[in-house]
């Protein structure tokens, strides 16, 4: 009955797709995994709240399955991308079309937005041989303004002395992206008059290759390399980008961006990306303390490269319970097309516009921090989880330059024997 | 602005390399390659000797990371996309 899943890694990682393997994982049959997670941002930005059940058990010697679902309540506010400017003279009665968006000059670059999404995801594990197993995935994502559909295909294939996986991987996935009141803006046009199109569609492509090693009694390690292609409308419907003029106050003598117009973002129709992951887990000491540590870069075609680092230290407190602080660093580049806004230094000629631009914050220069602990025990025939994270993202030019949010989640999951 | 953020984080992640370096007898041992037969293989099956030890929380973060910053991937592929905010 175990077969199978002493041969699956723990984890339906990513958003439940193929992932690389491990050779060794949990003795029992059936487990479900429950967790409810808060994320909120400060200064009223955006809040989420995520309810999460995991269902893994097997069906036959050699057949496992596991149900994902995930129901996320999300509302706040957003940046748009526009400069928060109190000079605009641009009126607008909605810049967004995702709810309720003031057009009181202060608030114009934030959107407000309430949305619903429910995730779920199935896969199948298949033993073919004794070293052999085939997983089959499939995966549905809704919201009010975005649909996302997805396959995915795993091979993994253990060595005879099972302490190398070798796993190759396939995903393709479907999305519809449009706004609530349906539809997507001409990119670059005007948002005052701007020409609704139809609702965009993006397919994507990701393959993985990864070897997961046993290095010593104490020690794993794992490799993998993963490339994305996606074709399609990868604009973000919501984003906007000012067209601004420097302005000196009269009275302060500062200098401050005047908003002269606003327009719709627009980023290319494909993206090549590419990431290389390492980690690893290494146990030291009599109390055996845990050490997990990974790093990825990633590069794509848009001109963002990143590195990230994540450092988790767990230390038992008693056989039964644990204490886990963690330390997460990110850092990227900006993508080819980020501005801040269009700065028309003379304005009484229109401005040129370039094929593609996007303010968004995300496709900015930045630093991402996080820093947290988690706190484990086994109760009643199971174990709970507790975590507090705080993550603090400072951008280079955006106009909001820092989001700051705190993660608070708890979790417990039931083993079934 | 960033420019101590950068220097803060360099330094603390240097401070915990070092830190964690420093509990080992040596920094290879981590890294010493050895055959392990079936039998030596206790601590390797515990839980949180596994590459992914949370797959709940690992899930939630690659959401998290995933709708808050350009890059994804490395991990695994597939499953869905959101229209994150």
């Amino acid at each position: 009955m175990n077969n199978i899943k002493n041969k699956l890694t723990i984890a339906t990682c990513s958003l439940l797709g193929g992932t690389a393997q491990q050779a060794h994982a949990i003795e029992n049959s059936w487990d479900l995994d429950s967790s409810f997670l808060y994320y909120g941002e400060a200064d009223d930005r955006v809040e989420v709240k995520k309810a999460m059940a995991f269902l893994t058990g097997d069906i036959s010697a050699e057949d496992t399955v596991n149900v994902n679902l995930v129901l996320d309540t999300m509302s706040g506010a957003t940046p748009t991308g526009a400069v928060r400017s109190k000079n605009s003279s641009v009126s607008f009665s909605s810049a967004s079309g995702a709810g309720s968006s003031t057009v009181d000059g202060a608030s114009v670059d934030r959107v407000h937005f309430s949305d619903t999404r429910l995730g779920i995801a199935l896969s199948w594990a298949h033993s073919q041989d004794r070293l052999t197993t085939l997983t089959y995935g499939g995966s549905l994502s809704v919201e009010k303004d975005y649909q996302s559909y997805g396959a995915s295909f795993n091979y993994s294939l253990d060595t005879e002395d099972r302490l190398t996986t070798y796993t190759a991987g396939f995903a393709g996935s479907f999305d519809e992206i449009y706004r609530k009141t349906d539809g997507t803006p001409e990119p670059l046009s005007r948002v005052e008059d701007a020409s609704i199109f139809s609702n965009g569609e993006r397919t994507a492509y990701d393959f993985i290759l990864g070897v997961s090693k046993v290095l010593n009694r104490k020690t794993v390690g794992q490799l993998n390399y993963t490339v994305s292609y996606s074709d399609g409308y990868h604009t973000d419907p919501y984003k906007v980008i000012s067209e601004v003029n420097l302005v000196q106050d009269t009275d302060s003598g500062e200098f401050a961006w005047a908003e002269l117009d606003r327009y719709y973002e627009a980023r290319p129709e494909s993206r090549l990306r590419h990431a290389i992951f390492t980690s690893m887990a290494h146990q030291y000491g009599e109390s055996g303390e845990t050490v997990h540590a990974s790093y990825r870069f990633y590069t794509d075609d848009w001109g963002i490269a990143s590195n990230t680092l994540d450092l988790t230290h767990r230390t038992p407190l008693s056989a039964s319970s644990y204490i886990e602080p963690h330390f997460r660093y990110y850092r990227s580049s900006a993508a080819d097309f980020f501005l801040h806004s269009f700065n028309n230094v003379d304005v009484s000629t229109p401005i040129e516009l370039p094929q593609y631009a996007s303010a968004d914050y995300r496709l900015d220069e930045s630093v991402g921090i996080t820093t947290g602990i988690e706190y484990g025990t086994k109760i009643s025939g199971g174990r709970f989880r507790a975590r507090l994270e705080y993550i603090n993202w400072q951008y280079e030019e955006a106009e909001y330059d820092e989001t700051k949010a705190v993660v608070l989640q708890f979790s417990y999951q039931k083993l079934f024997d | 602005m960033m420019k101590p953020i950068i220097t803060l984080t360099m330094a603390l992640g240097l401070s915990l390399s070092l830190s964690s370096c420093s509990v080992y007898n040596s920094a290879g041992d981590a890294f010493s390659m050895e055959n392990v037969e079936p039998w030596q293989r206790d601590v390797l099956a515990q839980d949180d000797m596994q590459l992914d030890p949370d797959g709940m929380r690992t899930f939630a973060d690659e959401h998290i990371y995933f709708s808050k910053e350009a890059s994804t991937g490395g991990r695994g592929v597939g499953g869905g996309g959101c229209g994150c905010n």
